[in-house]
C-alpha cells in the first residue's frame, strides 16, 4: 500500500494540490477566492509545494498589474495521485476489516 | 489516521474538485463581441479587400484572438482541464465549439474549394452570429447547469 504523503496531507495543501490537479494552470487570487485564504497563508503553502518540487510558479505581465499562475508538475501530479490512491486503500481496508468483523459475527 | 478522516477528506477533495467547473463565469462581456466581429470581419475582408490584404488580416486576427484569450484567462483566473469536466457542463461548451467550428472553417472550405453558394461577406455575418450569440447562449446554459450543480454539492460559488 503506498504511504499518505504528509506534506499533501495538510488540509490546505490537499484542497490546493486538489485544485491544480483538475487545471492545467490556476491564478494566484482564484486559489485564494476557492479555499478563502489570505495572500500570506496561501504564499506559505504555495512556497512548501514548489520547495517540495510538486508545484511551480509563473509570473505574468510587469507592475501591479501582473499575475501570478501556478501548475503541478510530474512529480507533484504523481504524489497527488498515489496520496489520493492511499485514502481510498485506507477505505477500502476499513470496509473489508468491517466485512470481516461482520462475519465473524454472523459465525 | 481513521477511516471516517479519509472518507471527508476524498468528499472534500471532490467537492473542491468540482468548484474549479461550478466557478461563476469571469468571462469578460467584450470577448464574445469581439471574437464574433474579429471573425466576421476576417472572412468577410476576402472579399471585400485583395486578396494580399487577407493575408495581412488573417495574420492580425490570430495575434488579436491570441491576446485576447490571454487577457480572459487573466479574468477568468484558471485554464480547467476539460477531460474531468461534468458531462452536464461540458455538453453545451462542445456544441458551441462543434457548431462555430462546421460554420467558421466548413463555410471558408466551402466558399474557398467547392464554389459554394455563399459569399465571405454572408460567411463573416452568420460566423459573427454564431460565435457571439451562439457563444453567449453556450455560456448562459453553462451558468444554470452550473449552478444546479453547485446547489447539489452544496458548494458556494
Amino acid at each position: 500500500m503506498t504511504d499518505l504523503d504528509p506534506l499533501i496531507h495538510a488540509p490546505k495543501r490537499l484542497r490546493i494540490m486538489t485544485i491544480l490537479h483538475t487545471a492545467d494552470s490556476v491564478e494566484f487570487a482564484f486559489l485564494q477566492d476557492r479555499l478563502g485564504l489570505s495572500a500570506s497563508d496561501l504564499s506559505k503553502q504555495m512556497s512548501a509545494l514548489a520547495e517540495a518540487g510538486y508545484a511551480k510558479a509563473k509570473k505574468t505581465g510587469r507592475g501591479p498589474g501582473s499575475t501570478t499562475w501556478y501548475n503541478l508538475t510530474r512529480s507533484g501530479r504523481a504524489a497527488y495521485k498515489s496520496h489520493v490512491a492511499a485514502l481510498r486503500a485506507l477505505l477500502d481496508d476499513a470496509v473489508e476489516l468491517e466485512g470481516g468483523a461482520t462475519v465473524e459475527g454472523d459465525g | 489516521m481513521t477511516e471516517s478522516s479519509a472518507r471527508s477528506q476524498l468528499e472534500q477533495m471532490e467537492r473542491d474538485r468540482l468548484s474549479v467547473y461550478v466557478a461563476r463565469s469571469k468571462v469578460p462581456w467584450w470577448y464574445l463581441p469581439a471574437l464574433g466581429i474579429g471573425t466576421g470581419l476576417m472572412l468577410a475582408s476576402y472579399e471585400l479587400a485583395h486578396p494580399l490584404m487577407t493575408v495581412v488580416v488573417v495574420l492580425a486576427y490570430v495575434a488579436g484572438v491570441g491576446g485576447m484569450v490571454r487577457v480572459m484567462l487573466d479574468e477568468v483566473g484558471i485554464l480547467p482541464k476539460f477531460r474531468g469536466m461534468p458531462a452536464s457542463l461540458l455538453r453545451p461548451l462542445t456544441v458551441f465549439f462543434a457548431v462555430a467550428l462546421v460554420v467558421v472553417f466548413g463555410g471558408a472550405v466551402g466558399a474557398l474549394f467547392f464554389e459554394a453558394p455563399w459569399g465571405y461577406l454572408e460567411l463573416g455575418v452568420v460566423a459573427c452570429v454564431v460565435l457571439w450569440g451562439g457563444g453567449r447562449l453556450a455560456l448562459r446554459v453553462h451558468e444554470a447547469r452550473a449552478q444546479r450543480l453547485a446547489d447539489e454539492m452544496g458548494i458556494e460559488r
